[in-house]
């Protein structure tokens, strides 16, 4: 054969094996975001992609947006009171000795995609799933005081439980909870994160990778009208590109972190702003086991040689809420009036050689390759020279950061932690010396007090108690000094001006059923 | 020829077999835990456990290395960790998108570059040619993400022309979606190709045939079309082949900056998440991938010089 014709027919059937792989579909999600016949399409722009829609193993923050409007929880916490009340259960019931919980189900209330109606067997299974470590859910770890869940009828549901858990209806009010169709499950086994059915304000259309992913309305939702016939979450990467394309009108919403943006679109009429301060805090962990920082001095010097004021106010523009202990004042049992520790290099200093370190020394600190990290940790490095503290800063990718500092290679180190309404579970990881690493208590706290104290929080629902308990767990931490906390970060959005009734949450949740479009 | 496509083709084996090899190690090598990823940050060490025997994390490296190459001899790529899906056809999902940058971005370097740099070759010298230059010199310079941010201010929100998100639902053809982000990567390649051809037409014109063929009278156009830039053609080929190479799996700045769908992005957010099976799988496809076009560009040698033969 004539060589040129062969080098031509080889590469041909190159190409064609190849396009041969391309999905064909020839519906088109940018001529959806338009809308057809003045349907009203809201479009949301995420930082990743979507991976997963299984509520019960969904791992990023990304998907979890996308779950919330997707499911339905038994109970239901407002977005704009942050009120609980009933969601899929109209009304509950707690034993005396808080350990039966009896929930009484809406009647009626169906899956999306004619999956029947929700009944007690689903919400049953929903929960058993998550606790089935063969679902390897992410969060199975908070129902684990569950003992059984029984169905007396097609509309009971009884949560018997092997310990008090002050946790539980907090639990029940999250997307992971979110009740799912177990006949949907059954029929499309690990397909069903690709095709969730649940009952929530908006159904799960369609997605295509790195291009949109599509809710459209339920026109049954047993809350009540959903105001927005289409939601297309779009993924957008790069915080320029986002940007862009939210002043072009080609997105709604966008979660806005560069506080110049912030300021230019305050200033504008065309857009509008909603902030929330999140359930998250963000720190400087400080490994108590490591030389010289198991001395408390050390530590408290550490604190005062920190400007923390000149970095919210300077680089950080203001966008956070100052912490004064690990819980932020919109959660449970928020206590202000722990010990300060108020920028004063010389006392620092005066710390510092009272412990035997006149001259300061020099130290290591790790943190994770994300900007949010990277210019808190530069103006500590800088406050701590001042003092004497000297470190090279070591910024590396996340897992390899989580894994160095779990093996105790850095005695500092600067990440964050988000959390729900009630601080249990965060403050039982951070600070109980049973969790202490490969856990999550990363700075190897120890205080029996301490310890004490959070097993009585894990067993009492009395208000009063608890909220006892947990002042005393964050005074003695502000006097052991294991972290330096540094802000609560505010969940801040910007929407175009035709969007009406967006609420930014503590969870970032991203919740749109009470959000309007006007034209 | 047919007995050496065979040959090249059995050759690719060892190759790919290597590269597995030092994509399975380095994976497994570097800190990080996939159970983690799965179980998030409240999971107990019991269930990381369980994880990691579910996964086989827990067997000797070698033993997990001959199961994952047994996988891949019976095409069982696996299943991504972060979306459970089968990863095979999360990449083929990508493929389309990425070829399809690839190619929209050589065809504007090509048409781009050879055309500048016979120009700036012919007229050497002149002001047209240090203009040339000049502009190529910025093309090699720029970084290929801020050329695509000022296309995007520029065509998209100056004049509206195209879309600022460049992922259209039709891969191919799709005209409207590819421009921006083809002309971010082509345009710097352009200047490369065109400083490449510049030089070899350069070297060419001084050589004995083209003196000829110019004192037989054929006439200029000709000259350089038939015989000077055949001969100019080979390491422009060579530089084109590479790149696509280059392009299959390191698009990711541009698929980035436009938000578009392509495997290069989806190795580096595997990587991060250490999805093991999505990062070798990846690996794998753009192995082969960037082999086919090497095959490809050496079976093109011959067609521009007949003194190569197969």
């Amino acid at each position: 054969m004539n060589k040129r014709y062969s080098i031509f027919i080889f590469t041909f059937l190159l190409i064609l094996l190849l396009v041969g792989c391309q999905e064909l579909d020839d519906t088109t999600l940018q001529s959806d975001a338009e809308g057809t016949s003045g349907e009203k399409v809201i479009s949301v722009a995420q930082t990743y992609d979507i991976e997963n829609l299984d509520p019960a193993i969904i791992n990023s923050v990304t998907d979890g947006q996308v779950a919330w409007n997707l499911y339905d929880s038994l109970l239901f916490r407002h977005i704009e009171t942050g009120e609980l009340t009933g969601g899929l259960a109209k009304e509950y019931e707690v034993s005396d000795d808080g350990l039966l919980y009896t929930f009484q189900l809406h009647e009626g209330v169906q899956f999306h995609k004619g999956y029947g109606e929700m009944t007690a067997e689903d919400v049953k299974f929903t929960l058993e799933r998550i606790i089935d470590p063969e679902t390897k859910a992410r969060n199975r770890q908070f129902l684990e005081p569950i003992k059984e869940i029984r169905t007396p009828d097609k509309y009971t549901v009884e949560i018997e439980l092997k310990r008090i858990d002050p946790m539980l209806l907090d639990n029940l009010a999250q997307y992971w909870t979110g009740i799912i169709s177990k006949k949907a499950v059954e029929e499309k086994g690990e397909k069903f994160n690709q095709d969730p059915i649940g009952t929530g304000p908006f159904v799960f259309e369609k997605w295509k990778p790195q291009t949109a992913t599509m809710l459209v309305k339920n026109e049954d939702w047993y809350r009540g009208e959903v105001k927005v016939d289409k939601v297309r979450f779009v993924p957008i990467p790069e915080p320029s590109t986002m940007y862009l394309s939210f002043e072009n009108g080609d997105i709604d919403i966008i979660q806005v972190s560069d506080p110049q943006r912030l300021a230019q679109y305050e200033d504008s009429e065309k857009f509008e702003i909603k902030r929330e301060p999140g359930y998250i805090v963000r720190f400087i962990g400080i490994n108590a086991e490591i030389e010289p920082f198991n001395d408390p001095n050390i530590r408290k010097a550490i604190l005062y040689g920190f400007n923390r004021k000149a970095l919210l106010e300077n680089s950080l523009k203001n966008l956070s809420v100052p912490a004064v202990g690990p819980i932020p004042p919109n959660v449970e049992g928020y206590e202000k009036d722990v010990t300060a520790y108020p920028y004063n290099p010389e006392k620092a200093k005066e710390l510092l050689a009272e412990a035997g370190y006149p001259d300061g020394f020099t130290t290591k600190m790790a943190i994770p390759n994300i900007d949010r990290f990277i210019t808190p940790a530069t103006v500590f490095q800088a406050n701590m020279k001042e003092i004497g503290v000297n470190f090279e800063l070591e910024i590396m990718e996340t897992s390899t950061y989580l894994e160095k500092v779990r093996e105790g290679a850095f005695p500092l180190f600067s990440h964050s932690k988000g959390q729900t309404a009630v601080p249990d579970l965060v403050l039982n990881s951070l600070f109980h010396s049973d969790n202490h690493a490969p856990g999550d208590n990363l700075t190897m706290y120890s205080n029996e007090d301490v310890d004490q104290w959070l097993e009585e929080l894990g067993t009492v629902t009395d208000q009063e108690k608890r909220t006892s308990l947990l002042s005393n767990i964050q005074k003695q931490i502000a006097e052991d000094v294991p972290y330096l906390f540094i802000d609560h970060e505010e969940y801040i959005f910007a929407t175009s001006q035709r969007v009406k009734g967006f609420i930014a949450t503590p969870q970032r949740s991203l919740q749109l059923y009470t959000v309007e479009i006007s034209n | 020829m047919v007995s050496y496509i065979t040959k090249r083709l059995l050759l690719m084996i060892p190759t790919v077999l290597g590269a597995l090899t030092i994509v399975f190690f380095a994976m497994h090598l570097v800190p990080g835990d996939p159970a983690i990823t799965i179980l998030g940050e409240y999971a107990t060490e019991e269930d990381i456990e369980n994880l990691h025997e579910q996964m086989g994390l827990n067997r000797p490296l070698g033993v997990q290395y001959l199961t994952f190459l047994g996988d891949y001899m019976t095409g069982d790529f696996g299943e991504s960790i972060r979306s459970g899906r089968d990863v095979l056809s999360e990449i083929m999902i990508r493929v389309p998108y990425t070829l399809e940058l690839a190619v929209a971005s050589i065809i504007i370097a090509i048409f781009i570059g050879v055309p500048i740099g016979i120009l700036a070759a012919l007229k050497r010298n002149s002001l047209l040619d240090y203009l040339l230059t000049t502009i190529s010199i910025i093309g090699v310079a720029a970084p290929s993400f801020w050329i695509g941010l000022i296309l995007i201010i520029f065509f998209s929100i100056q004049l509206g022309w195209f879309p600022i998100i460049s992922t259209g639902e039709n891969t191919l053809f799709n005209v409207e979606y590819i421009v921006l982000p083809a002309l971010s990567i082509g345009l710097a390649m352009a200047a490369l190709i065109a400083r490449l051809t510049r030089s070899n037409t350069l070297e060419v014109l001084g050589e004995d045939y083209v003196r000829t063929a110019r004192a037989k009278g054929v006439n200029e156009s000709k000259v350089v079309l038939k015989h000077v830039l055949k001969n100019a053609a080979i390491p422009i080929i060579t530089i084109i082949g590479l790149y696509m190479g280059h392009l299959i799996g390191g698009a990711v700045i541009i698929e980035t900056v436009f938000g578009r769908a392509g495997i290069g992005k989806y190795l580096i957010d595997s990587i991060y998440a250490r999805d093991y099976p999505a990062v070798q799988a990846t690996a794998f496809i753009v192995v082969v991938v960037f082999l086919f076009i090497n095959l490809i560009v050496d079976l093109l040698y011959s067609l521009f010089n007949p003194k190569i033969r197969y």
